[in-house]
């Protein structure tokens, strides 16, 4: 069983080395530098990664993309996404894998920060995640929890069958939303599991929440637009 | 002939001449150059024979000329914003896919290069 972890970075030099220290040598690790200014990518090397580099600031969604394309030229079965700023631990995936295993009707699995008792979200994440994973539920007809998070596992084959809509994407920041829509329309089986959440240690968040509500309210109503 | 319309024609003339350059340089398509040649034109003959504004504002239902000239303006720069907006975004998503692209292939290179490395190290072992 081949996989593939897919991390999206920017200017997380001070974070990026532990993360990478804590996954499992079995696992092949791409991450993907959009465009830091700092030492993500050499320290990423160091660590005997696959680096592919944007020479500017894409966005997330983009370089997440990007690296499910780099990921699809290797022969993976499974595809998982993390983040790059140590919120998330390698030691769930196996559990990810577990179910994967279980169930082949499963296309991806959602690590739910909701279902995992540990995340203490700020105020206005924790009132407008339901809200946005409660539209996007009612428009894909999937019965997600955390519809944002950045933890996902994506069975290979299963990308590899939307690989056109992966090339089609036309959100470069805020790409959950506009995943989901499209993977519903493609009839993909997503699940989630709990995962546990570690509080960003070095790294900021770059979007303010205004402007992330705005952004994912947007490409709602743009994916909607495009797949009707 | 007014001073303004001596001032505005010469103005409109190398106007013409720089759409014509960049279309000759093929920096604009014949459709951009065709549309700027006849904003251009059109300009030209207002600023000459002034007076037809007055059958078109009367025509369109302005009492005032000034009132239609301003409202024909606004309405001409606003579908030109958008029209520049609405290029910008497709240049936006086209530089992206660029550089993801670029990117992948640039990694895929860097890939071989090292595999090569290894494999001259591995040669050169052999051979010692």
């Amino acid at each position: 069983m081949k996989i593939v972890i897919t991390i999206a970075a920017y200017n997380e030099e001070n974070i990026i080395g532990s993360v990478l220290q804590q996954i499992p040598s079995e696992y092949d690790v791409i991450v993907v530098d959009d465009g830091s200014t700092d030492k993500t990518r050499e320290i990423c090397k160091s660590y005997g990664a696959t680096v592919v580099k944007h020479v500017i600031n894409l966005g997330q969604g983009a370089a997440v993309l990007t690296g499910f394309r780099k990921a699809l030229e290797g022969n993976y079965d499974y595809i998982i996404e993390m983040d790059g700023d140590g919120q998330h631990d390698p030691a769930d995936i196996p559990r990810f894998i577990e179910l994967l295993e279980k169930h082949p009707e499963i296309d991806i699995v959602v690590g739910s920060r909701i279902l995992g008792s540990s995340y203490k979200a700020p105020f206005f994440r924790r009132t407008f995640l339901p809200v946005f994973t409660g539209i996007i539920n009612k428009i894909t007809g999937y019965q997600l929890t955390d519809s944002m998070s950045g933890f996902r596992v994506f069975r290979a084959n299963s990308l590899r069958r939307c690989h056109s809509l992966i090339n089609e994407f036309l959100e470069p920041q805020y790409l959950a939303s506009e995943m989901f829509i499209k993977f519903s329309r493609e009839n993909l089986v997503v699940s989630e599991i709990p995962i546990h959440i570690s509080s960003r240690g070095f790294g900021m968040s770059y979007k303010g929440l205004v402007r992330y509500g705005w952004g994912v309210t947007r490409t709602i109503i743009r994916t909607i637009m495009q797949v009707q | 002939m007014k001073p303004i319309t001596i001032i505005i024609i010469p103005l409109i003339i190398l106007l013409l001449c720089m759409a014509a350059v960049l279309f000759k340089k093929d920096r604009i398509s014949f459709q951009t150059f065709f549309v700027w040649f006849l904003i251009w034109l059109a300009t030209a003959f207002v600023f000459i024979f002034p007076d037809v504004i007055n059958i078109f504002s009367d025509f369109l239902g302005f009492n005032n000329r000034m009132l239609f000239v301003f409202t024909v303006t606004i309405v001409v720069l606003l579908v030109m914003a958008f029209m520049n907006f609405a290029k910008n975004k497709q240049n936006e998503l086209t530089l992206i896919k660029l550089i993801q692209h670029v990117s992948l292939l640039a990694s895929s290179l860097e890939e071989q290069k090292e595999k090569d490395t290894d494999e001259n190290r591995h040669h050169h072992r052999r051979v010692q």
